[in-house]
């Protein structure tokens, strides 16, 4: 499977990689939105966006994600935020045959992040990691990742 | 005592956790040694080593070594510190003091709290308490947990599953292809 992993640097990078035994042994692409020191962890390729922080630089992060999507053909899109998985999932639903899925933080637990309730109606599988989010996420499911 | 401090990799200082490790530390009863992970802070607790930043790898030994953990409210810090069998003493970022962006590490501090998965601390003072206990042996590290392999599994089911569709629909691809003629080259964007 090609799975395309997208996030800001920082704390989301840090919790998706949680996800690593997950992810090993498939095609594993990063796209990142600032330089980071890169995780520990055979990517085969890695790109870097602009980092937009809800402005209209997001704007540009769409033509950026058409092009490495346009390329890359996932057949995954992964994610658990923050700013750069709408552009990238908002093109993937548009334009290619990727299943979206995304995490939402586990920081996130008396009410959803921006980036959740954004990419609640663009992903296919949408999971939280507390219960006090469930009434906000009628599709969602529970995966608790971090503190279950 | 062996005192693990870290404040994460975020851009900004958190001076005002690494005072109150300074103060509490510099009047503790026991002698305390250890690592202090401060990233851009200015303030140097004064007991322990400082580290603007770790590998993870040095990460992982000062946690597993450490015998009490002093840290921020970062997800990563937090499950990491669990999951080694520590109740780490936590103060949240605050946006109001320009340690965060916004208020969000109020919300996992009031929840592992209220479950009594980790100590809050809220000044100095609180903070050596937490040490205090510690140091007495009225508080230890318990053993490490084990990871339950089968918390990943909603997700992988779901990464199995592989592609939504056969093939995009048509204008959607089109409309993607147009998109992608006016972003920047695919080289640009590389990096690796």
């Amino acid at each position: 499977m090609k799975i395309l992993v997208v996030s800001s640097v920082g704390g989301h990078l840090t919790e998706i990689m949680q996800l690593a035994p997950v992810l090993a042994g498939h095609e594993v692409v990063l796209v990142l939105n600032d330089e980071a020191a890169l995780p520990d962890f055979p990517f085969a390729r890695v790109y870097r966006i602009v980092h937009a922080e809800r402005d209209a630089r997001v704007l540009f992060n769409l033509l950026e994600a058409a092009r490495i999507l346009r390329h890359e053909d996932p057949d995954i899109v992964l994610s658990t935020g923050a700013g750069p998985a709408v552009p990238v999932a908002f093109v993937a639903r548009l334009g290619t045959r990727a299943r979206i899925v995304f995490v939402e933080t586990a920081a996130a637990i008396v009410r959803p992040t921006l980036t959740g309730r954004l990419m609640a109606p663009l992903a296919h599988h949408f999971f939280y990691q507390w219960d006090t989010l469930a009434r906000f996420f009628p599709r969602a499911e529970k995966a608790s990742i971090h503190f279950g | 005592m062996r005192i693990f401090v870290t404040v994460g990799n975020a851009l900004v200082p958190f001076d005002r956790l690494l005072g109150w490790v300074d103060e509490a530390t510099s009047t503790l009863p026991v002698p305390v040694e250890g690592l202090c992970q401060h990233g851009p802070s200015r303030v140097r607790p004064r007991a322990l080593t400082p580290r603007e930043n770790l590998s993870r790898a040095e990460f992982e030994r000062e946690m597993n070594h450490a015998d009490v953990v002093v840290c921020h409210a970062g997800v990563g810090t937090l499950s990491d510190a669990l999951r080694r069998g520590h109740r780490p003493i936590v103060a949240p970022r605050r946006a109001g003091f320009g340690e965060i962006v916004n208020d969000h590490q109020l919300e996992i501090v009031a929840a592992l709290g209220h479950e009594g998965r980790i100590e809050v601390a809220e000044d100095a003072e609180s903070l050596r308490a937490a040490l205090l206990r510690h140091a007495r042996g009225e508080a230890r590290r318990g053993p490490p947990r084990d990871e339950d392999p089968a918390r990943l599994l909603p997700v992988a089911r779901a990464i199995a599953e592989g592609p939504a569709r056969e093939r995009p629909l048509l204008l959607g691809k089109l409309a993607m292809s147009a998109l992608a003629a006016l972003g920047p080259r695919l080289d640009r964007l590389r990096v690796r």
